[in-house]
């Protein structure tokens, strides 16, 4: 009769590793959940709201996000200027847009990037369209990007240089292993034609 | 038949009766005698645990209390100690589980539930505070810990000053605040240092218990599975260890990572994710990486960083001396659970402290290692009980190296 008991707590305890392991297999969690804790994409998880126009732009430095975006991935935390691409967080930095933009866009955006990216050009992608951009220097500048006949872009990604150094294996002193890249400060999506940048 | 082969016939005749007497009555005797010996080795043991556990007490409010007058401290109750993870226990226990979280995304599922329920008698049946209970839970497990040390290897512990020498590595522990601040680390002190003596003694049952409490106090204790494996398979033998399948054996080993899989349930059905204990430390920073390259970066940083790399070396050097010693479950958890607070970079960097010197198996090494020389013991008692003060005035500082 013992040894029955001690059987049935055996197979009872394998049992709840089994479920274990099918619950570890199978989450139930949102889009949002999986990228900000399981792929690590992103580094905002619900984040909160502010208002402002896409023409009024995107703060990076400012807690939360716009209304109009719906997701961020590749950026690193927020600091005092901007937020870091991250390589550690995926060879993409973007953002995904709870509206669709058409037609004629400027994307604006005030950015810095490491030093060993001076010159080197980054692709950004909007609803299927490509343009480069070239890191000019590696304090803070504003460029400007035309992009023509968008259709429903939902999706903007700046396509990072593949495998950036990490901070603390160009800067001894320093205790970040992060891969970064650029630090974008602002970024705007205007409708229409890009005037110059102003010097 | 001479008188005196009569004799000797008769003598012989009484010894082998006599013989057979005390072969029959000796198995009983031996028990009563083991059992009267484990008597008294435990209760010598809980009689020098609540002496050091006095004086570790004595000892860390001394320090805040002095802190207060020079270093800006804010003590001025027991729960004043409750910082940094301690909010964060006691948080589990009120509001609970949930899926809130801040802003970064921080959220309570990272922390096991065993020591924070262990608060819950003191919280909710003596009215204290949620902060006081979760630092007097800790105090209280602090005894438990420095007790459950002594009986871990109670066998080699001979005179009283050898008891004194060994339950002080727990109570001057240099990271000593950690059992003052309301923090799992006595907890989960306490129950590897019971697995290890239920296991030692082949009361598999027993220490797969203990072994389930500690992985329902901290992730690490998993680990202990891997020891129970290891003591499990020498007691059996090499050979013919899967032809004597102990059934209490099997459950205790089925016991050891309970734990951890009953708050994974749990976290399923709460979060809908059963990893939320280890995905939740992303918020921290904190994600999965190489533990040699944590290693490098800690040893190239200097300062505290450094220190900590040190630790893990230590750490291991000593794991890697255990197995010389054949204390192989010893060895085994060491080297592992140290391996596992690498495998996180951060975790690695700011959290090596706690795993390398709240390891049952890194203490017995170093009683080991002191049992050597008494001038060691001095310089080690001056240095283990001067940072322990140090780190007591830091907690108060503001500073996160001690965290």
């Amino acid at each position: 009769m013992r040894i029955f008991i001690k059987w049935i707590v055996i197979v009872a305890l394998l049992a709840v590793y089994v479920v274990a392991l099918a619950a570890v297999l199978h989450p139930h969690v949102s889009p949002e959940y999986r990228a900000f804790y399981i792929s690590r994409i992103s580094t905002d998880y619900d984040p909160s709201r502010y208002d402002a126009t896409p023409e009024q732009g995107m703060t990076f430095n400012h807690p939360g996000v716009p209304t109009w975006v719906l997701a961020t991935q590749g950026f690193s935390v927020r600091d005092d200027w901007g937020r870091w691409t991250d390589e550690g967080l995926g060879s993409n930095a973007g953002l995904t847009f709870n509206q669709s933009f058409d037609g004629e866009l400027c994307l604006d955006v005030t950015a810095r990037a490491v030093p060993w990216m001076v010159g080197q050009m980054v692709p950004v992608t909007m609803g299927g369209q490509e343009q480069l951009l070239q890191v000019s220097n590696g304090g803070p500048t504003e460029y400007r990007l035309q992009f023509a006949h968008l259709a429903g872009a939902t999706e903007l990604d700046f396509m990072m240089p593949k495998h950036l150094p990490a901070i603390i294996e160009r800067v001894p002193d320093s205790a970040d292993a992060r891969r970064l890249g650029m630090n974008i400060s602002t970024l705007k999506l205007i409708p229409g034609q890009c005037s110059a940048p102003r010097k | 038949m001479t008188s005196r082969q009569g004799s000797a016939r008769m003598v012989n005749s009484l010894t082998s009766a006599e013989q057979l007497r005390m072969e029959r009555s000796a198995p009983l005797e031996r028990s009563a005698s083991t059992s009267s010996a484990t008597w008294r080795v435990g209760t010598k043991a809980f009689a020098i645990a609540a002496l050091l556990w006095l004086a570790s007490n004595v000892f860390v409010t001394g320090i805040a209390t002095v802190t207060t007058w020079e270093g800006g401290a804010s003590y001025k109750r027991m729960a004043d100690l409750c910082r940094w993870d301690c909010g964060w226990y006691a948080s589990v226990l009120q509001p609970g589980y949930s899926k809130a979280h801040l802003d970064t995304g921080a959220a309570n599922w990272v922390f096991c539930p065993l020591f924070p329920l262990t608060a819950y008698p003191l919280h909710t049946w003596f009215k204290l505070s949620l902060y006081g209970s979760m630092v007097l839970a800790g105090k209280l497990e602090l005894l438990l810990a420095i007790y459950g040390f002594l009986l871990m290897f109670g066998a080699e512990l001979e005179t009283t000053t050898d008891f004194l020498k060994a339950g002080a590595l727990v109570a001057f522990n240099p990271y000593v605040i950690y059992a003052h601040a309301g923090y799992a680390e006595p907890l989960y002190f306490a129950a590897i240092a019971f697995a290890f003596y239920f296991v030692n003694r082949r009361q598999w049952v027993f220490a797969g218990m203990a072994g389930g409490m500690a992985s329902a106090t901290r992730v690490v204790g998993v680990v202990f599975a891997a020891s129970y494996l290891v003591s499990w398979l020498r007691s059996a033998g090499r050979r013919s260890w899967w032809r004597k399948l102990e059934l209490n054996a099997i459950m205790g080993l089925l016991l050891c990572p309970l734990g951890t899989a009953l708050f994974m349930l749990y976290l399923y059905h709460v979060i809908g994710d059963a990893l939320a204990l280890q995905h939740g430390h992303v918020a921290w920073g904190r994600v999965p990486g190489n533990p040699l390259g944590t290693l490098w970066v800690c040893l190239i940083q200097g300062r505290w960083s450094r220190l900590w790399g040190m630790m893990m070396i230590a750490g291991w050097l000593l794991s890697a001396w255990l197995f010389k010693l054949r204390k192989f479950e010893l060895g085994v958890y060491l080297a592992s659970a140290l391996l596992l607070a690498t495998l996180s970079p951060m975790g690695g960097y700011w959290g090596v402290a706690r795993y390398v010197w709240w390891q049952p198996p890194f203490l017995y090494a170093i009683y080991r290692l002191l049992r050597r020389s008494d001038a060691a013991w001095v310089v080690y008692l001056v240095f283990a009980s001067g940072m322990a003060a140090f780190m007591v005035m830091e907690w108060f500082s503001g500073h996160n190296f001690v965290v």
